[in-house]
C-alpha cells in the first residue's frame, strides 16, 4: 500500500511538471453553429429539423466553407477575426436563390492555455439576412467561444 | 439468540481492548525537556529542475520556519519567478515575487527525544507581486488568416492560501531534508479568468488556472536560537 502510495505521489510530481505549452488539449475553433428549422407542412405551429440537399456558404471575396454539401442540417463557420463585421453567400440548393447574412459583433482576444494561446471570442450584436429562402434568424448564444454552443437558428 | 449472544460478546471484547489500550497509555510516561530551536532556512530544490521540464521557467524559493512550541511552526516561502515563454502561438515574458506565510503544525509526538524528524500538515497565505507582457500573439485561422496583436507590460497582485503536507528529517546535526505537497486555491479568480491570465504567478503556479498543485523538496539548515519545551512520550 505505501509503495502504491509512493508510485502516486511520484507520477503526480511528473505530472506537475509537464511542459504544458507543448500540450493543447481544448478545441481553438470559436466557430457560428447554425441549425436549420422548417415548419411541419400538416401543422405550421410546429417546427422540425431539416436538412438542404446542396448548401452553400462563403464570406464574401473568399473561398468557399460548404460548396453544394449534401444533406447539412446545420452549418458551423469562422467569423471575421480582423473585423467587427462579415458577410456570407447561402445558397440552400443550386436551383434557389441565395441569400446574404451579415454579423455585426464586437471580438476580444482570450488566452486559454499555456498550450494553446490566444484565441478570438466574439459577442454578436446583430444579424442581418436577406429573406428569400430564410424566414427569420434568432440568435440563441450571443457569445462565441471556444465552448461551441448554438449560436442561431435560422427558420425556413 | 445465537446472534444476541454474539453481539453481547463482541462488546465484551471491545470493553476489554479498549481497556486494555487505555491502561496501556497510562503506563506512558510523558516527560517535559527544554530543547534547541531556531530558524529554519532552506532552498526548494525542485526549482533547479523545473527547467529541465519547463523550459520557459527559472524560478527560486527559500523556505523558512521558526518553531514556536512543542507542535508549531511559523513558516513562510519566498519565490522569485522569470518567465520566458516564445513559439508560433505568443511570446510571453514576465518576473516577479511571491511570499507565503503561515503555519505548520507536526502531526507527530516525539518517542525518542534527540530524533528530530516531523510529519507536518501547514495552512499559508501567499501573496505575489508580478508584471507580465505578451509582445506577441496570433489567433489562428485558415480561413480569414491569422490576427497579430500584442498585450503592453501589466502588473498585477495574485493571492491565494495553501495547504500542504510534508516530511523534514535530520540527516545531520542542524541539517535538515524534506518533501511536501501543496495544494494552492486562488482567492483572486477573476485572475485567472481574465482575458489574459498570467501563464505563472510567481510561488503560486499556472496563473490561468484557479489552483495549483506543487511538490517540494527542501535543504535547509537550523540556526539553533533559542530553546521550547517539548514533550516527549517515554
Amino acid at each position: 500500500m505505501k509503495y502504491l502510495l509512493l508510485i502516486a505521489c511520484f507520477i503526480t510530481a511528473l505530472t506537475a511538471c509537464d511542459d504544458d505549452t507543448k500540450v493543447c488539449d481544448l478545441d481553438t475553433r470559436t466557430q457560428v453553429r447554425a441549425r436549420f428549422r422548417y415548419p411541419n407542412p400538416n401543422n405550421n405551429n410546429i417546427e422540425k429539423d431539416t436538412a438542404f440537399p446542396k448548401l452553400t456558404l462563403f464570406a464574401l471575396n473568399k473561398d468557399s466553407i460548404y460548396k453544394k454539401a449534401p444533406n447539412l442540417s446545420g452549418m458551423q463557420f469562422q467569423l471575421d477575426r480582423q473585423t467587427d463585421s462579415s458577410r456570407y453567400y447561402f445558397q440552400t440548393d443550386s436551383t434557389r436563390i441565395a441569400d446574404t447574412i451579415t454579423f455585426r459583433y464586437t471580438r476580444q482576444p482570450h488566452f486559454i492555455s499555456a498550450g494553446c494561446g490566444v484565441v478570438m471570442y466574439f459577442n454578436i450584436d446583430t444579424v442581418l439576412s436577406t429573406n428569400h429562402v430564410i424566414k427569420s434568424i434568432v440568435i440563441t448564444s450571443k457569445q462565441v467561444t471556444e465552448e461551441n454552443e448554438n449560436t442561431l437558428i435560422l427558420h425556413f | 439468540m445465537k446472534i444476541r449472544s454474539y453481539s453481547i460478546f463482541s462488546l465484551l471484547l471491545l470493553c476489554a481492548v479498549t481497556a486494555g489500550a487505555q491502561s496501556k497509555k497510562d503506563s506512558v510516561k510523558t516527560i517535559t525537556m527544554e530543547v534547541p530551536a531556531g530558524l529554519r532556512v532552506g532552498v526548494d530544490l525542485t526549482r533547479f529542475a523545473i527547467p529541465f521540464f519547463q523550459p520557459y521557467r527559472r524560478d527560486a524559493t527559500v523556505v523558512l520556519d521558526a518553531r514556536y512550541n512543542d507542535r508549531l511552526y511559523f513558516a513562510a516561502d519566498i519565490s522569485y519567478g522569470l518567465t520566458d515563454h516564445s513559439d508560433s502561438n505568443y511570446t510571453y515574458k514576465s518576473n516577479g515575487v511571491g511570499i507565503a506565510i503561515g503555519v505548520n503544525y507536526n502531526l507527530l509526538k516525539k518517542q525518542v527525544p534527540k530524533e528530530n524528524f516531523m510529519l507536518y500538515g501547514g495552512f499559508k497565505y501567499g501573496f505575489a507581486l508580478f508584471s507580465y507582457e505578451m509582445p506577441e500573439y496570433n489567433v489562428h485561422s485558415n480561413y480569414w488568416g491569422n490576427y497579430t496583436s500584442s498585450v503592453p507590460t501589466t502588473t498585477k497582485m495574485g493571492h491565494w492560501v495553501e495547504l500542504s503536507l510534508g516530511v523534514k528529517v535530520e540527516v545531520l546535526k542542524h541539517l535538515y531534508l524534506g518533501w511536501s505537497l501543496h495544494e494552492r486555491i486562488l482567492l483572486n479568480n477573476s485572475l485567472a479568468k481574465s482575458d489574459f491570465a498570467p501563464l505563472m504567478i510567481p510561488g503560486y503556479g499556472k496563473g490561468y488556472k484557479g489552483s495549483a498543485f506543487d511538490v517540494q523538496y527542501t535543504i535547509s539548515y537550523l540556526f539553533p536560537l533559542w530553546r521550547v519545551k517539548q514533550q516527549t512520550r517515554l
